[in-house]
């Protein structure tokens, strides 16, 4: 019975770990983002350290990807509303090449850098512990946006969700509402 | 007792204890396309859409986006035309005017096969490849190719009805 209840108390904390996120609309709340220093298509490094003391707005993309695209125009709007605000918008592209990424995007003549994770290494480390487990964690984030604090921790997690598909990006402008009265 | 815990705490977590990895999301039956030389016949490729995925149909709306797509490796004994698709689904995406067309659960592509006049009795293989990328509500896949070969038996004269 001691076994029992041990045993059960051990499967407890490890599905706390994995099992609810897949529960919880907004996983990794709260945590410091992983950092990163990725290559933007034009060649500049950026990384998130270099970014701190800004509201950085994370967006996953491929260039196939239908939601990524419908998002795209409107994420370029968000960016120009909000950049005199002190946010920063990255796309990260995941898994695909500097020729691709370029040519595709340039029909959105995006303001902010695009950066590439060729390795899907960034993508991974942002993928949700127990979110759609049985999947590739490089996919998992593919059409998430993110919002990372000043202090370079996660306080909006959006992953996709096509039966309430938020193409104009109202709750992150919410949140970053939200973020910036708080300055 | 403890397996019957696994179970229960699994369950009471939002686990799957029986979860199986996933593999492909797609996946091809064919049956025997039989044949006799110059003979034209339309191989049967049955295709299954795993439950709640769709995939991009064979006519995109956009140009970025990858269409299904069925390829098959030249050979010297038959001559396969173009891909048939059935007619597409359309998938709306909430909060825009955009909508994909789509394929998803159960569907036939048709592939209109000749054998050469040259070609002999016998059973054949044609190698074939299925490119596609999925989507569910929650996310978008990486583009996969899923490899199948297509059988097909030539005879020397036409089967009797």
């Amino acid at each position: 019975m001691k076994y029992s209840l041990s045993l059960i108390s051990i499967l407890l904390i490890i599905c706390a770990g994995t099992g609810l996120y897949a529960q919880n609309d907004l996983p990794m709340i709260g945590q410091p983002a992983p950092s990163f220093e990725l290559k933007s298509v034009d060649g500049n490094k950026y990384s998130l350290a270099q970014l701190k003391g800004k509201l950085v707005m994370i967006h996953f993309s491929t260039t196939w990807c239908p939601f990524c695209n419908a998002e795209a125009p409107n994420l370029d709007t968000l960016y120009q509303s909000y950049k005199d605000k002190g946010v920063q918008v990255l796309v990260i592209d995941v898994k695909e090449s500097k020729d691709l990424v370029s040519q595709s995007f340039k029909r959105f003549n995006f303001s902010f850098p695009v950066l590439l994770d060729e390795d899907g290494k960034v993508a991974t480390a942002y993928a949700p512990a127990g979110v759609l487990p049985d999947l590739a964690r490089d996919e998992v984030v593919l059409a998430s946006n993110l919002i990372i604090d000043r202090e370079g921790k996660i306080r909006f997690y959006s992953l996709l969700n096509t039966t309430s598909f938020d193409a104009k990006l109202v709750s992150a402008r919410k949140k970053l509402d939200e973020l910036l009265s708080k300055q | 007792m403890i397996f019957r815990s696994i179970i229960l705490v699994a369950c009471f977590t939002g686990m799957n204890p029986f979860q199986v990895k996933e593999k492909d999301i797609v996946s091809v039956s064919v049956n025997e396309t039989i044949l006799t030389p110059e003979e034209k016949s339309v191989a049967i490729i049955r295709v299954k859409v795993k439950a709640d995925y769709h995939i991009q149909a064979n006519n995109v709306t956009n140009e970025s986006l990858i269409p299904i797509s069925l390829e098959t490796t030249p050979n010297r004994f038959f001559l396969l035309n173009k891909p048939i698709f059935p007619p597409y689904k359309f998938f709306r995406l909430e909060g825009t005017e955009e909508r994909l067309n789509v394929f998803d659960s159960i569907f036939i592509i048709q592939l209109p096969v000749k054998a050469m006049s040259t070609t002999k009795e016998g059973q054949y293989l044609i190698k074939a490849r299925i490119r596609y990328q999925a989507c569910n509500a929650k996310t978008c896949l990486f583009p996969r190719t899923i490899n199948f070969e297509l059988p097909v038996i030539v005879k020397k004269h036409k089967l009797a009805d």
